[in-house]
């Protein structure tokens, strides 16, 4: 899988095979979009980022720092 | 080599004695030998094999080629490490080492004293997030460092004869909530692999030194030990295609990590030891079968999960609080099921160092989703012709008590209330053996009604597998009160038995017999096939919970069935 060109090496994978947490790199095509080999997804770059979002929120204490004493408690 | 400079450099400027391990490519390599002799010298690092196939043996994975190539293996990288150091190494290892491995390496090496040998419960959820590419399944072992048997490097030894000789670690530590939910490899105490589940935020990483606490809350139900690792290859570091961040934001959560667990020991939480120096200490702290039990909350979803596990030479169980308190995933140790892996290994099993499961409630259901329940136990309550199943409720651990090896888990009590309006108090109470009988307690606190009819029915679902399909049960047979009552023919038959005194499974497959036995004669006891739409068994004793019952005890019990 080649790197996407104009990305300096990040290696986008494909948002809706990663909800499943299938990580699948999503190529570039010659429609300027990333496509995925394993699903139908097709989408820009601001897409890709938008679901990467999407799927952190799913990690909802992601910025809470819980601490040995707050973890005894929890 | 840019990115094992840096890591070379932080572990050094932090004052860490690490352990590296390289291949056999490097131990030839005179300039790379010089380098790690000068580090072993002025920092105390130690130097330490990882054993790889080579391409005689067909390249892939160490663990998966042939006794005659993993002795040939070993022995080209025991030779080359002597010959590179002048004395043998005192820790080998790779993602997996199955009891062949470890017994080639200490017959070939006494001086071994520690192994990576395996990761929790790498296996089925690595390979489908890997686009089913990542051969490598390895599940049901101890989520911390254990003493390997002879005869399955996965299942800790129950004495010393049963003991392989080496003190075995994960490969990293694993989320104890999510490495049994969700992907083994992207919830561990490896930053990049938790950037490559995006659960950091650009230089937000908070679950990195969460996760590490999780591990250092163990420490209150163990004896005051604990153990946490990382692990990282250099590759991780700099154009990991997995990791979508840049690598300044990679190589920065790397470092801060690192220097969290160095604030811990500055401060006199936490020690820092080589492998090798911690084999050791662990051998002098922890005597073979000693259980270890693990309280795994959960610090990333929100969920407010809480889970508990268990791990002695008997077996290793998760209790699941979302259901009731009911066994999530029980691996029957005392079973003594053994294998290796390899083309030459027994039963076509060619890949698994998995210790099977007879639960396993992500795998092979749990309770009632789609069709039906599948692997679970649970408390079914009846009145008035109602029957309620204790896997509805939640609860919550309340106390886990430490009796030497008897380990005690009680769960926060719960209210049932039938419609018409009769309720019940019931309480859970696990006493874990080391030999693998567990004593389910079901303590009735209070009724709404002292003379209301309460029925309360323990009921074991289980089967026998190493992934998520089924295998084949037409080998077991189901007895009540030693008496055989079921081949196994995939009919669907039930057994029942008032007054019965005990019921089993017997899996020859796995070596296992599973007994449900109640500790005063039941009313009734029952046992049932299954068919090939719901491959299991199940074993059931019911109690009538009259005015002066105030518990009811029951016996599940894990037994080597000798085949
Ligand atoms: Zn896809």
């Amino acid at each position: 899988m080649a790197a996407n060109k104009e990305t300096t090496g990040v290696i986008y994978k494909c948002p809706l095979c990663f909800n499943n947490y299938i990580d699948v790199p999503v190529d570039t095509f010659e429609d300027g979009k990333y496509h995925c080999v394993k699903c139908g997804f097709v989408g820009t770059k601001e897409e890709l980022l938008q679901k990467y979002a999407e799927i952190r929120d799913r990690y909802k204490l992601r910025n809470t720092r819980i601490t040995l004493e707050e973890q005894r408690k929890f | 080599m840019q990115m094992y400079e840096l890591q070379r450099k932080v572990g050094h400027d932090l004052g860490f004695k690490s352990t590296i391990f390289i291949g056999l490519d490097f131990l030839r390599d005179k300039e790379m030998v010089e380098r790690l002799k000068t580090d072993r010298d002025n920092y105390g690092d130690e130097i330490a094999v990882w054993l790889t196939s080579d391409s005689k043996a067909g390249g892939g994975q160490v663990w998966l080629i042939r006794r005659e190539d993993k002795k040939r293996v070993v022995k080209n990288s025991i030779d080359a490490y002597i010959e590179a150091f002048g004395h043998a190494p005192k820790s080998v290892g790779n993602y997996v080492m199955d009891a062949d491995l470890i017994e080639i390496v200490k017959e070939y090496c006494p001086e071994v004293e520690a192994c990576v040998a395996g990761c929790f419960e790498e296996g089925v959820k690595v390979f489908h997030g890997c686009n089913n590419s990542w051969y490598l399944f390895s599940e049901g072992m101890p989520w911390g460092p254990w003493y390997p048997s002879k005869t399955h490097s996965a299942r800790p030894a129950k004495n010393y004869d049963d003991w392989a000789g080496v003190v075995a670690v994960p490969h990293l530590s694993r989320d104890l909530v999510l490495g049994f939910e969700n992907r083994n490899d992207f919830f561990a105490s490896h930053p990049a692999n938790i950037q490559r589940g995006l659960a950091n935020e650009g230089y937000s990483h908070e679950y990195d030194y969460n996760l590490c606490d999780q591990y250092r809350m163990q420490k209150d139900f163990n004896d005051g030990m604990s153990y946490y690792q990382m692990h990282v290859s250099p590759g991780w570091l700099s154009r990991n295609f997995n990791i979508i961040d840049p690598d300044k934001i990679t190589q920065t959560l790397y470092i801060e990590t690192l220097q969290y667990i160095a604030e811990l020991r500055d401060n006199g939480e936490v020690e820092v030891l080589t492998f090798n120096e911690f084999a050791k200490e662990y051998k002098k702290q922890v005597e073979i079968g000693k259980p270890t039990v693990a309280f795994a909350k959960d610090i990333l979803m929100g969920s407010g999960k809480q889970y508990y596990w268990i791990c002695n030479p008997g077996h290793r169980l998760l209790v699941d609080t979302f259901q009731g308190g009911s066994i999530g995933d029980l691996r029957p140790y005392a079973g003594e099921y053994a294998a290796v892996t390899g083309p030459d290994a027994k039963n076509g099993r060619y890949l698994y160092n998995t210790y099977p499961y007879i639960i396993q409630s992500q795998y092979r259901t749990g309770y009632k989703t789609h069709s039906t329940d599948g692997t679970r136990t649970t408390l079914i309550m009846s009145h008035g012709g109602e029957s309620l199943d204790m896997c509805d409720y939640n609860t919550t651990v309340e106390a886990i008590n430490n009796n030497g090896n008897i380990q005690q888990l009680v769960l926060k009590p719960v209210e049932v209330k039938f419609s018409d309006g009769f309720t019940a108090k019931i309480q859970t109470v696990y006493d874990f053996l080391n030999d693998g009988n567990i004593l389910i307690t079901r303590r009735v606190l209070s009724k709404s009604d002292a003379l209301g009819e309460l029925l309360l029915q323990e009921y074991v679902k289980a089967s026998y597998g190493f992934i998520e399909y089924p295998e084949d049960m037409k080998d077991i047979t189901l007895y009540c009160d030693g008496e055989k009552v079921i081949d196994y023919t995939y009919r669907n038959t039930q057994y029942k038995k008032e007054g019965g005194k005990e019921v089993s499974a017997l899996i020859p497959e796995i070596s296992t017999e599973v007994v449900l036995r109640p500790e005063t004669v039941a009313s009734v006891v029952t046992v049932r096939e299954g068919n090939l739409f719901s491959p299991y068994f199940t074993l059931t004793a019911e109690h009538i919970v009259n005015e002066d019952v105030k518990e009811i005890k029951t016996w599940l019990q894990i037994k080597k069935l000798q085949v």
